[in-house]
Order: structure tokens, then sequence, then C-alpha cells
């Protein structure tokens, strides 16, 4: 995330929960197109692109990232409860 | 905690987690995105990298830095403090409900006797007729 914003991101699984990733990416459909280009046991990379194909929006992506962030911490609070 | 400026209004903070939990982390990290862009990466085994990116119109980037450096520490400690007193704080509980008969097992001791001295003063006795 230092050099502007780049179109590819890992997610590392121990921080972002990949069960949030679907509702984060509905959420975000009319300003962001979102696909996993890899997964592994340890990280998921995804890849950004705006509806239309071009670069994605800085804000859009941080906006993205923040959300999916923000569903994580809910789904392990609720999973330490169960 | 390491904190890194970036020339691009991006300031990174290396999280020791040695230090901080995970779950310390994620918590504060929770109570910052309202406030700021943050996305989170492993660098080694021992560290993450929350990078930390203003919003438009938002605070200074540098004052919220500062902030969450101090809620990661209370919630760290409050995560410590929490599993310090967990024991004390079931036996509180168990006692709150043991009038109402909503327990399988009544915890030891009574309402009245809050610190047990019953129970202590039976043991000695106890143990003074063994001597015997």
């Amino acid at each position: 995330m230092s050099e502007g914003v780049q179109k590819k991101i890992s997610l590392v699984r121990e921080i972002y929960d990949t069960k949030c990733l679907p509702r984060a990416v509905a959420e975000y459909r009319a300003a962001l197109l979102v696909s996993v280009e890899r997964e592994s046991t340890n990280e998921v990379v995804v890849r950004f692109s705006d509806p239309s194909g071009g670069d994605p929006i800085e804000n859009s992506v941080r906006g993205f990232l923040n959300r999916l962030l923000d569903l994580s911490v809910l789904e392990a609070i609720q999973a330490s409860r169960t | 905690m390491e904190q890194i400026v970036r020339n691009d209004g991006e300031i990174v903070l290396l999280v020791d987690e040695a230090i901080y939990t995970r779950s310390a982390l994620l918590k504060t990290c929770y109570w910052f995105t309202d406030r700021c862009y943050i996305f989170v990466s492993r660098i080694d085994e021992r560290h993450f990298a929350v990078n930390l990116t203003a919003k438009p119109d938002g605070q200074a980037l540098e004052a919220i830095a500062g902030e969450f450096e101090n809620a990661l520490l209370d919630h760290q400690l409050r995560f410590e403090i929490g599993r310090e007193t967990a024991v004390l704080r079931e036996l509180i509980v168990a006692k709150a409900f043991a009038d109402g008969d909503l327990l399988d097992d009544p915890p030891v001791g009574t309402d009245s006797d809050p610190v047990e001295m019953e129970m202590s003063r039976s043991d000695s006795t106890a143990d003074h007729e063994r001597d015997k």
C-alpha cells in the first residue's frame, strides 16, 4: 500500500477473514471489481480494478480494505464467543 | 512500537506480536477504521505492519497514529487483566446466581460467608482432629 495504490494486494489470513470477502465485494460492487488471484494457507492475493476495467480509484481500494477489516474483526469476536 | 513515516502521507507501525496479541490489534484497528484507512500485513514472524493513511478531510495522521498506539496498549492491558481475573469473575457470577437456583452445581460456601471462613475453619478443625 505504500507506492500509491497497487492493483494486487496480499491479505494475510491471520487478520483478514476470507469468509467476509464476498460481503465486502458485494458492498463495493458499484465502485470496484475485486477478483481472487491466488490463495494459499497464509494469504489471499486479490486484484482490483474499476468497474470498467481500468485502474481502481485509490480511496475505493482503501475503503474496501477498511470494510473487510471491520467485517473480519466482527467475525473474530463472534467466533470467540461461541 | 516502531513508527515509520512515509512521504506520501502514510504512517507504518511495526507491531511486535510478542508484546501485543492479534486480538488486541484487531480490536484497535476496528476502533480506528472510521478515522483513517488501515491495512495490515505481516512483515516477519514476529511483526505486523499497520499502514495508516489519512482520509480526505480527516484528522492529522500523526495524531491518529499516536492515539492508535495508546489504544493498542489499552486493549492489550484489558486483555491481560481479563485473563488474570477470569477465575475471580466466574466466582462472583456463580455466587450471584446461586440464590436463584440457576446453577446445576451450587458453589461452595454460603452468601453470608463470602470469604468462606466457615469452610477454612472446618478444614483446620479436621486437620486438628487428624493430628490428634
